[in-house]
């Protein structure tokens, strides 16, 4: 039954977080065919018969309800800004973010794990302190301050990091994961401590173990907890992505989202939300499964 | 096995020829500030879509850019007779469409059946300029074409341009089927995109790049007979953000750049001392800003939502003008744009035949204080704020575009000029597309600060706004009838001068015309900009126009480096 919970919780996520879209997309005045107020020469019935093909005539909850009969047969909508089918926009799309966020991913807990390990293993020394502080000051730096500073540097070496492919994908994922990292050594450092206090693993310390060995011990029995540190750090990238790669001009899912929304494109954002939703609902899941794996309950044990 | 060192010498012949006999690729890099939307000029709503759209497709007779006359592209000549109803056109015999077909009258006619079919979202205004009745078109040959007009209007052949000419081969189904937006739009195969221009498409990664690459049947010869274009590709990046164009600019990564903001002008300015660049200020043609007054009918269809109280005092005409004598337009222009634009008179940049050609009002804000008293509104309380007869506060305000920064900034210069003479202007910056639905749809606004980008000089397209039934009727869009005298006036004034043939009977209404807006004031005309432009030094023949698309619309006759033209 659990599990089954589990999911129909994350359809229920989805599924909240499109009707939020689409309604906060209704509030806003105007739609994707109010800019062509600025074409004065297109006829009335021209600006009517547009308005029809597209479906901004009818009322939200029908375009929502028709969206997502389409989506269920794999039609994910049709962009009125790109002209052309969502799902072709979408996916690769995806697969940049997904290729950033990974690298981002490698990248801080890369740096943020044997930091955090270093930090547990000597509580209350002075390097410890320092570390906590550096960290505090870094996670004080917003994206949106730091994509530009980065930019700067970059640019006064003589190198133009903007939308030169890989560039642009390295120096994201450097943003991306620079703050991820700020975010994931406190608890991470916490975890591990944890971990480093639970009786066995004091036990194995006192029988002399290694430190390496202790902490492969610390880290399993707080595998749990680093599974859902690691579905929120998905999250984390999902959204600091809409700003790194908006910085960086990176065309990824972020971008896209951005597009969409400045575009008013109701079928695009619709569906970006919907797979940024996806996306952070399924980590959690494959977490929830992770921690299910590692730690099964007290009565299957 | 006994062949392999004779190969390998015929290989390295090979290719040595080949690195000699090449030249650099001529590949030219300029930025897209939004993906287009439609490959075809007919359907370009936008800017993004008309830069790439007209570089695809070629029409039959263009305006000229920098010269602003009507000259030949696919017509080699035309003809008027019977006292300009009657426009006969010879297509030129060496342009093909970008797959090798020639282009025939039938061609034509079918073209210019989809250019003035009034289903399709046909954004160029053909229809208007022609008064609302569609020529009658026929081939004459294969080579000849007639159209017949309703009715003698000035200026006709000027409709004509940006009507692209499509292979009827490949897209009379599509048109007949309603499916022709889809087969002309970024949704089509490369390959299928298929028009007469310098160009034709190659790739298209949405949200990334376009790639353009020469037409080889264009058929237009430079005058020493070399074949036009002499680039190769052209590679159109999609750059949304401002910052991030000037960023690539500056680094090398785009060969032209513009229009520009003030700022970043002057910003070029460094590399331009450097040698890498150039930079040209075309003077104020870019478009002119404005703030108006919500004067929709207090009643009615297409009522104003608004406080009647706010409503009685945009009708007051005295209050409009006082308004006007309040503002330094000098100063605006000198401290928003950085001397980058010029006080405006009037709608029509200063530099068009058709325009006023009075000297700007300046700052009088003595002479709006004694209106406002003229009018009852008087400071009674001594706060500074004048109040109407009734005691209400003269208080309203003004919607503008947020993250525009030289809107926020005279938004901010036009609070501080009001108040001088006792009027409190609250602003309030709104998201783009809220900012045109409070205008256009719902009319829930008081007053508002927006620009008018400058298109075709002709009175006809450039003064359309003022009709009392138009779209773009900012001050009360859309009428089904004038809603008083003096907007009656305007309309009479703005079809005679649409009919009248006759350059100085047409010029004298349009002046009329202007001089009646100048007297109503129901909008209030501050700087135009002017045109701002960049390119890298690497690019010749480089002609930057004061019409759009101010940069390539030579591009035919571009090339890079220090070669020749077209040379190896």
């Amino acid at each position: 039954m659990r599990p089954l919970r589990r999911l129909i919780l994350a359809a229920a996520t989805v599924a909240g977080v499109l009707l939020l879209g689409t309604l906060l997309e209704e509030l806003a005045p105007g739609d994707a065919l109010t800019d062509l107020a600025l074409s004065p020469h297109l006829s009335v019935a021209a600006r009517a018969q547009l308005r029809e093909r597209y479906g901004l005539d009818q009322p939200a909850a029908i375009r929502l309800g028709r969206w997502l009969a389409g989506t269920l047969k794999g039609d994910l909508g049709f962009s009125i800004a790109y002209q052309r089918p969502v799902g072709e926009l979408i996916w690769p799309r995806w697969k940049r973010t997904a290729l950033v966020g990974a690298l981002a991913f490698l990248l801080a807990w890369g740096t943020a794990l044997p930091l955090a390990a270093a930090a547990a293993l000597a509580p209350g020394s002075f390097w410890r302190r320092a570390l906590m502080w550096l960290d505090r000051i870094a996670l004080s730096v917003p994206t949106l301050a730091l994509a530009p500073l980065v930019i700067a540097a970059v640019l006064s070496l003589g190198w133009n990091p903007l939308r030169a492919g890989s560039a642009a994908l390295l120096l994201s994922a450097l943003v991306l994961g620079a703050v991820e990292g700020s975010h994931a050594l406190p608890p991470l450092t916490q975890a591990i401590q944890a971990g480093l206090s639970r009786p066995f693993v004091r036990a194995a310390r006192a029988r002399g173990r290694l430190w390496p060995g202790v902490l492969v011990h610390a880290l399993r029995a707080e595998s749990p907890k680093l599974s859902s540190l690691a579905a929120l750090a998905v999250a984390h990238l999902l959204t600091g992505a809409v700003v790194v790669e908006a910085a960086f001009g990176y065309p990824g899912l972020g971008l896209l989202a951005l597009e969409a929304v400045v575009a008013r494109d109701p079928h695009l954002l619709v569906a970006t939300l919907g797979v940024v939703a996806s996306t952070v609902v399924g980590a959690n899941l494959a977490a929830d499964g992770a921690v299910l794996w590692l730690a099964p309950p007290a009565s299957e044990r | 096995m006994l062949h392999r060192p004779r190969s390998a010498v015929s290989f390295g012949i090979f290719v040595a020829a080949l690195l000699l006999g090449s030249r650099a690729p001529q590949e030219l890099t300029v930025p897209l500030a939004a993906d287009p939307r439609t490959f075809c000029p007919l359907f370009a709503t936008d800017q993004a879509s008309a830069a790439v759209a007209d570089l695809l497709h070629a029409d039959l007779i263009r305006v000229h850019r920098r010269k602003g006359v009507p000259t030949a592209n696919l017509a080699s000549q035309w003809r008027w007779s019977e006292q300009h109803r009657v426009l006969e056109i010879e297509l030129d015999p060496q342009r093909r469409f970008s797959d090798g077909s020639p282009i025939s009258a039938a061609d034509a006619v079918f073209s210019l059946q989809v250019a003035f079919d009034p289903e399709l979202p046909v954004a160029s205004g053909a229809l208007d300029l022609v008064g609302g009745e569609s020529p009658k078109v026929e081939a004459l040959d294969s080579r000849r074409l007639r159209l017949r007009f309703a009715e003698a209007r000035p200026g006709v052949e000027r409709i004509l341009d940006s009507l692209a000419i499509l292979p009827r081969s490949r897209y009379q189904q599509a048109w007949q089927r309603g499916e022709l937006e889809a087969a002309v739009g970024p949704g089509a195969a490369p390959n299928q995109i298929i028009g007469a221009g310098p160009f034709k498409l190659e790739s298209y990664r949405p949200g990334e790049e376009l790639v353009l690459v020469e037409n080889r049947f264009y058929g237009k010869r430079d005058p020493a007979g070399r074949a036009l274009p002499y680039l190769d590709r052209i590679r159109f990046v999609v750059l949304p953000d401002q910052d991030a164009r000037l960023l690539q600019f500056q680094a090398g990564g785009l060969d032209a750049i513009g229009p520009l903001a003030p700022a970043d002008f002057r910003i070029l300015a460094n590399s331009q001392r450097r040698g890498r660049t150039q930079r040209w200020d075309l003077g104020p043609v870019l478009g002119v800003e404005f703030l108006w007054f919500n004067l929709r009918p207090a009643t009615g269809e297409n009522a104003a939502p608004i406080d009647p109280i706010r409503h009685r005092w945009f009708s007051d005409q005295r209050l409009r003008l006082a308004v006007e004598l309040a503002l330094d337009r000098q100063g605006l222009a000198q401290s928003v744009y950085e001397g980058r634009a010029t006080a405006a008179a009037g709608p029509l940049a200063p530099d068009n035949p058709f325009a006023l050609g009075r000297e700007v009002a300046h700052r009088d804000p003595a002479a709006a204080a004694a209106l406002l008293e003229q009018s009852g509104y008087r400071d009674r309380d001594g706060d500074s704020v004048r109040e109407d007869a009734q005691g209400h506060r003269l208080r309203f305000s003004l919607i503008t575009n947020a993250g525009n920064q030289a809107r926020e900034s005279t938004a901010a210069f036009l609070q501080h000029d009001l108040k001088s003479i006792g009027i409190d202007l609250e602003i309030v910056p709104l998201e783009g597309r809220s900012l045109l639905a409070r205008v256009f749809e719902s009319g829930d606004y008081e007053a508002a600060l927006l620009g008018m980008a400058g298109g075709d000089p002709d009175p006809t397209l450039a003064l359309s706004f003022v009709r009392s039934s138009a779209a773009d009727h900012w001050w009360a869009p859309g009428l089904k009838q004038p809603g008083s005298a003096w907007e009656a006036q305007l309309d009479r004034l703005y079809d005679r001068q649409a009919r009248t043939i006759d350059p100085t009977a047409r010029r004298r209404l349009v002046l009329e015309l202007q001089e009646l807006l100048a007297e109503q004031r129901p909008m209030i005309f501050l700087v135009h900009r002017h045109l701002l432009l960049a390119a890298s030094r690497r690019v010749h023949g480089y002609q930057p126009a004061p019409l759009f698309d101010f940069s390539l619309w030579n591009a035919d006759r571009l090339w890079l480096g220090d070669s020749q033209p077209g040379g190896s």
